[in-house]
């Protein structure tokens, strides 16, 4: 089994005027490739600043983040640019598709980021096919649905074939049908590319479906 | 609740709008500022204007003749009223062409007064140096001159100088300047005052006087003044009060010129600040949601941001009023050395309090919709959209309170114009050329989302061959299209040619225009009112030089001398000697004014009421034989004939004319076969004329030399017999260009008797009157195109705020924040280039209707100036883009993805 991704002892604190809020109090964890984990806590308890920080969207006070060898908690902003358009996709509660591009649109973003060698112009198609979208390829996102527009947030999340895909609370605005068809799509997606996946999630029932769960509490993992 | 809640709310809330709260008062100040410094600059100018206009008019009565000058004889009638003491006093002034090499070298025509001793009679003229200045104290010594400012500028000299002034019949003569005179009108005169002692001395012929000025023993000029108008009939004859009134309605126009200008800058700040309330308010959707749910009262919430719109309209009026205070200085210096006038700066209170109020009454006219809007939504539809929150939701209020909005617009501009009617067209126009503005905008903004990639690639590319090939032909037909052919070209060549992430940018950006089409257009619509300023100005400055070199170009002459009969055969050796001649003609030219048609008389009731403008028009027809030598078939060139028949060698010897074919209308309504009885103006003989012919000359065609030939086209005997030795001979020369400056000052040198005009010299002159001209223009155009960007500025911060969560998004794809803001960048170039693109049409409208109605030729369009806007604008909206919206692309993607 090869690690996909390691997180050793890190650790956020944010400072406000004269306080200093510690988020992360040391978190250590490792994913396997192929492993599905549900990250589960109280509100408040951290989850979102460890997937951002995770993600390369935000860096951590101290420790290390390794995904796929590379330790990014350091990298310059390009690097790490570079680095979330090549290894990352993210899945967010609020969907948050660009409202002013189509279905298809929103999943081609990720293959037009500048310095990606995409040649490939049919896959954004499929990976929405995948995701039973195939229909609805020219509408925008306020004519889909919450589960839809939610469906075309992990194909764009799947599109480049990331090795880690991150997730937010997915299923949080969702109901429970539509919130089991989209792990189910992410259990298929998993099989199918090997992919590795961390979400977090309030929901005890997508939990159990994962590999694994790690509980989370007042910035540490229990 | 406490009484500081509500202080402290709105101080808190400004605070907390920071940049944007700034945004919307610098909005607010630079529509104040407009107001305050272009209204000082113009009461200054006004002040300045009539402060000393009894001086300016002459006396209590001007009686002008320029048109057709008086002989010495025609004055005899001033000593007879004198003596019946009809008048208290009365000075003639004479005037005499002259030239004189300035101090650069180059040969400078100008015109000499020569004024007798009660002159003047109306109180000192206005000195530029020395200060108060007196006329008979400067003009003691024999061969003292006065000039005017525009003269000493031209000639570069100053107090003390001394230079040669060669006039027709005479031999040149050596002055000393001994004060320098302020204009008194936009006339831009290049003039010498010298006195009669002095003016004998420059030349031998005989006066021709251009103005008398009378005074009346008692108050009332009227009477005096109706009985001149009965003996000088084509003369224009004006009093002190109807100087004064001319002044005051032509500074009242400037001033009201000056004031839509400002006013222009107000609205288009105004957009600004409509745009930075909405912004402050949008944001704070949440909080006001709570305010509601808690139970506030539409009245309270009004109430709260109302106090935030008037401690933004008076934080902005006290701004804009410093900082127009401060530019005012500048303004009022650059128009008075644009119309070479003596302006003291004055700063009036009144001024100062209405750059206050206009603040507070523009931010509050312009705010007033985002506060309703914001007060009204119900919190429901806060939750049910988020931060979607469909605008325009309820359309029956928005034009309510856009009615309300024209309205205090109306009140506010009539109370600073003084005038309701004007206020309400000029709202009312403008705001019906905002719809259509905005409608032609939303449809390009439409036309845009089409332009699509082409399903072939070789019919892509022959519509892009196509496109080229109509963009030539526009560039080469100075289409005015040519500017929105460049953009379309630009976007087809770019759909086309890049493909994927190359292609994003303009794909996002088209996207984001196309889901704001309001905001979109009215953020173009400011931003065109400012390019368009910029348009305009460039492309009548430049169309007027193109003019004016086509003028030259057209008829080869570029040199003219003007000699007396006694002169001309040394004038003739000196031109055979000069090395770059191509070509000579020579006309004999005569002033005349007409005395009699048909035998009768001419009698006051034919001639103007003594006004201003054109009155004095037919007059001025009848101002003077060209003499040409018919009997070898001589012609003056770009003539038409309109009726009769043209001149012919049986016409030699006769007094056969042609006439301008606008006498034939009135008030002579001349016909062929008439005849008029003209008197000569400095000989003072009469004579008969037989109209044989009509001819039309149109403006295009005439060339500059035309300005020294006179309106009556007849045989060369005729004018010499009338003119006798105040006769003019007129050369017009071709010279060889590179030879011109050389042939100029030798030709000049060698006939010191004669006058010499540079042609190319007159257009330098032209060029830097012109030059000044656009400095007015640029002065306007900044303030105009300042206001635009600052809403260009203000609407992509107000963008990027609105689309934090987007950009975020595209942060944390991959994108880099460089990558971001290049879609940012692309999608105000497309604002920029499409504003420029139709600012050009708009200028070519514009163009059009100047051209039709004042200047009555059609200015070229020129492509060049096309291009350069179009491009301009789009880097000036890139750059406002880039600044505005650096920083808050920067933002920190987790920030802005937290799903609170
Ligand atoms: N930018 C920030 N400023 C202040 N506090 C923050 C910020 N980001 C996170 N926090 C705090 O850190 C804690 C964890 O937040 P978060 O990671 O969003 O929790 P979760 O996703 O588990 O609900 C919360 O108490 C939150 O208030
Ligand atoms: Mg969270």
């Amino acid at each position: 089994m090869t690690v996909a991704l390691s997180v050793q002892s890190v650790c956020k604190s944010i400072s406000l005027r004269r306080e200093s809020i510690e988020i992360l109090r040391g978190v250590t964890f490792e994913l396997d490739r192929g492993e599905m984990v549900a990250l589960m806590g109280p509100s408040g308890s951290g989850k979102s600043t460890l997937l951002g920080i995770v993600a390369g969207l935000d860096r951590p006070t101290s420790g290390q983040v390794t995904v796929a060898g590379t330790e990014i908690g350091y990298l310059p902003e390009r690097a790490l640019a570079s680095f979330r358009a090549d290894n990352v996709g993210m899945v967010f509660q609020a969907y948050n598709l660009i409202p002013t591009l189509t279905a298809l649109e929103n999943v081609q973003l990720p293959l037009l980021v500048p310095g990606r060698d995409s040649r490939d112009g049919e896959r954004a198609q499929r990976v929405l096919e995948e995701v039973g979208l195939g229909h609805r390829l020219g509408h925008r996102p306020a004519q889909l649905s919450g589960g839809e527009q939610q469906r075309v947030a992990v194909a764009r999340a799947l599109v480049s074939e990331p090795p880690l895909i991150i997730a937010d609370e997915p299923t949080g605005n969702l109901d429970s049908d539509t919130g089991n068809a989209l792990i189910d799509l992410l259990l298929d997606l998993r099989a199918r590319h090997h992919t590795t996946i961390l979400l977090a999630t309030h929901n005890s029932a997508v939990a159990e479906r994962s590999d694994r769960t790690l509980h989370m509490r007042d910035g540490r993992i229990q | 609740m406490s009484v500081l809640f509500w202080p402290n709310y709105v101080v808190r809330s400004m605070w907390r709008g920071g940049s944007r709260t700034l945004v919307a008062v610098i909005c607010v100040a630079v529509g104040s500022a407009g107001v305050v410094a272009l209204q000082t600059a113009s009461l200054s100018l006004q002040a300045a204007l009539i402060s000393n206009v009894r001086a300016a008019n002459g006396g209590d009565i001007s009686i002008a003749t320029q048109g057709s000058p008086l002989a010495r004889s025609d004055l005899r009638v001033f000593p007879r009223l004198e003596a019946r003491r009809q008048i208290a006093g009365w000075a003639a002034v004479a005037s005499a062409p002259a030239t004189s090499v300035g101090a650069n070298g180059t040969l400078v025509p100008f015109d000499v007064d020569i004024v007798g001793p009660s002159y003047p009679l109306g109180g000192q003229p206005t000195f530029v140096r020395p200060q108060n200045g007196s006329v008979r104290a400067l003009l003691r010594g024999p061969r003292d001159v006065l000039v005017t400012s525009v003269l000493a500028d031209e000639l570069g000299i100053g107090l003390g100088s001394r230079l040669l002034v060669n006039a027709i019949g005479g031999h040149g003569l050596a002055v000393t300047v001994r004060g320098i005179l302020a204009e008194t009108d936009f006339s831009h005169a290049s003039v010498m005052t010298m006195t009669e002692r002095t003016g004998a001395a420059l030349t031998k012929r005989p006066r021709r006087y251009t103005a008398v000025y009378v005074n009346v023993p008692s108050g009332n000029s009227g009477p005096v003044a109706a009985r001149l108008r009965n003996l000088f009939p084509v003369a224009t004859i004006q009093t002190v009060q109807q100087s004064l009134d001319e002044t005051k309605a032509e500074t009242h126009d400037f001033q009201q010129f000056m004031l839509l200008v400002a006013l222009l800058a107000l609205l288009t700040a105004g957009i600004g600040t409509f745009n930075a309330m909405q912004s402050l308010l949008v944001r704070r959707r949440l909080e006001i949601a709570m305010l509601k749910a808690i139970g506030f009262r539409q009245g309270a919430l009004y109430a709260l941001f109302g106090g935030e719109a008037i401690a933004i309209g008076v934080a902005g009026g006290i701004a804009g009023t410093l900082i127009g205070v401060l530019v005012s200085r500048t303004v009022t210096d650059v128009l008075a050395q644009a119309m070479a006038l003596q302006v003291p700066y004055a700063l009036d209170g009144g001024t100062l309090l209405e750059g206050v109020a206009v603040g507070l009454g523009s931010t509050f006219a312009f705010a007033l919709l985002p506060i309703v809007r914001a007060a009204d939504f119900r919190p429901i539809e806060m939750l049910r959209y988020g931060e979607e929150l469909p605008a325009g939701a309820r359309l029956p209020q928005t034009l309510l309170v856009a009615a309300t909005v024209l309205v205090l617009f109306v009140i506010l501009s009539a109370t600073l114009l003084g005038d309701p009617v004007l206020a309400l067209q000029l709202v009312l126009g403008s705001t019906a050329a905002l719809i259509v503005l905005g409608l032609v905008f939303a449809g390009a903004i439409h036309g845009l989302g089409l332009v699509r990639a082409p399903r072939s690639q070789p019919a892509g590319w022959s519509v892009a061959v196509v496109l080229l090939a109509l963009t030539v032909l526009a560039g080469l037909g100075r289409s005015p299209f040519l500017g929105i052919l460049l953009l379309i070209d630009a976007l087809w060549l770019a759909v086309l040619s890049l493909t994927g992430s190359r292609l994003l940018p303009l794909t996002v950006a088209v996207r984001s225009l196309q889901r704001r089409p309001v905001r979109t257009s009215v953020t173009l619509v400011a931003f065109f009112i400012g390019v368009l300023s910029m348009a305009l100005s460039l492309t009548i400055a430049r169309g007027l030089q193109t003019e004016i070199s086509a003028a030259l170009a057209r008829n080869g002459t570029n040199l003219v001398l003007i000699t007396d009969p006694a002169g001309s055969a040394s004038a003739s050796r000196a031109v055979r000697r000069l090395e770059g001649v191509r070509t000579a003609a020579t006309q004999v030219v005569v002033s005349t004014r007409p005395i009699a048609i048909n035998g009768a008389p001419l009698t006051v009731a034919s001639s103007g009421s003594g006004g201003s403008g054109d009155a004095d028009r037919p007059g001025r027809l009848l101002g003077g034989i060209t003499g040409l030598d018919v009997q070898h078939g001589e012609t003056v060139a770009g003539i038409t004939l309109v009726a009769g028949r043209l001149l012919g060698p049986r016409d030699s010897g006769t007094n056969h004319v042609l006439l301008n074919s606008a006498l034939r209308a009135g008030p002579f309504f001349l016909k062929l076969g008439d005849s008029v009885r003209v008197k000569e103006a400095g000989s003072g003989r009469t004579g008969g004329v037989r109209v044989v012919g009509f001819y039309r000359r149109p403006f295009r065609r005439r060339g500059f030399s035309s300005f020294f030939l006179s309106p009556i086209l007849g045989d060369r005997r005729l004018a010499l017999r009338l003119g006798g030795p105040d006769a003019q001979v007129v050369m017009s020369l071709g010279i060889n260009p590179d030879l011109l400056a050389h042939d100029a000052t030798s030709l000049q040198n060698a006939v010191p008797g004669a006058l010499v005009i540079d042609i190319g010299n007159l257009t330098a002159i032209i060029d830097r009157i012109l030059g000044e001209l656009l400095d007015v223009l640029a002065v306007i155009t900044a303030i105009a195109l300042g206001a635009g960007i600052a809403v260009v500025g203000n609407g992509v911060a107000l963008a990027m705020l609105e689309r934090r969560r987007e950009i975020a998004l595209y942060k944390s794809i991959g994108f880099r924040p460089g990558d971001v803001l290049r879609f940012v960048l692309v999608e105000n170039a497309l604002v920029g280039g499409l504003a420029g693109a139709l600012a050009i049409l708009g200028a070519a409208l514009a163009l059009d209707l100047i051209s039709h109605f004042a200047l009555q030729t059609a200015v070229p369009f020129d492509p060049e100036v096309s291009v350069f806007v179009v491009l301009a604008a789009a880097l000036l909206a890139v750059l406002t883009a880039y600044v505005a919206g650096r920083r808050p692309i920067r933002v920190r993607p987790l920030e802005a993805l937290r799903n609170d």
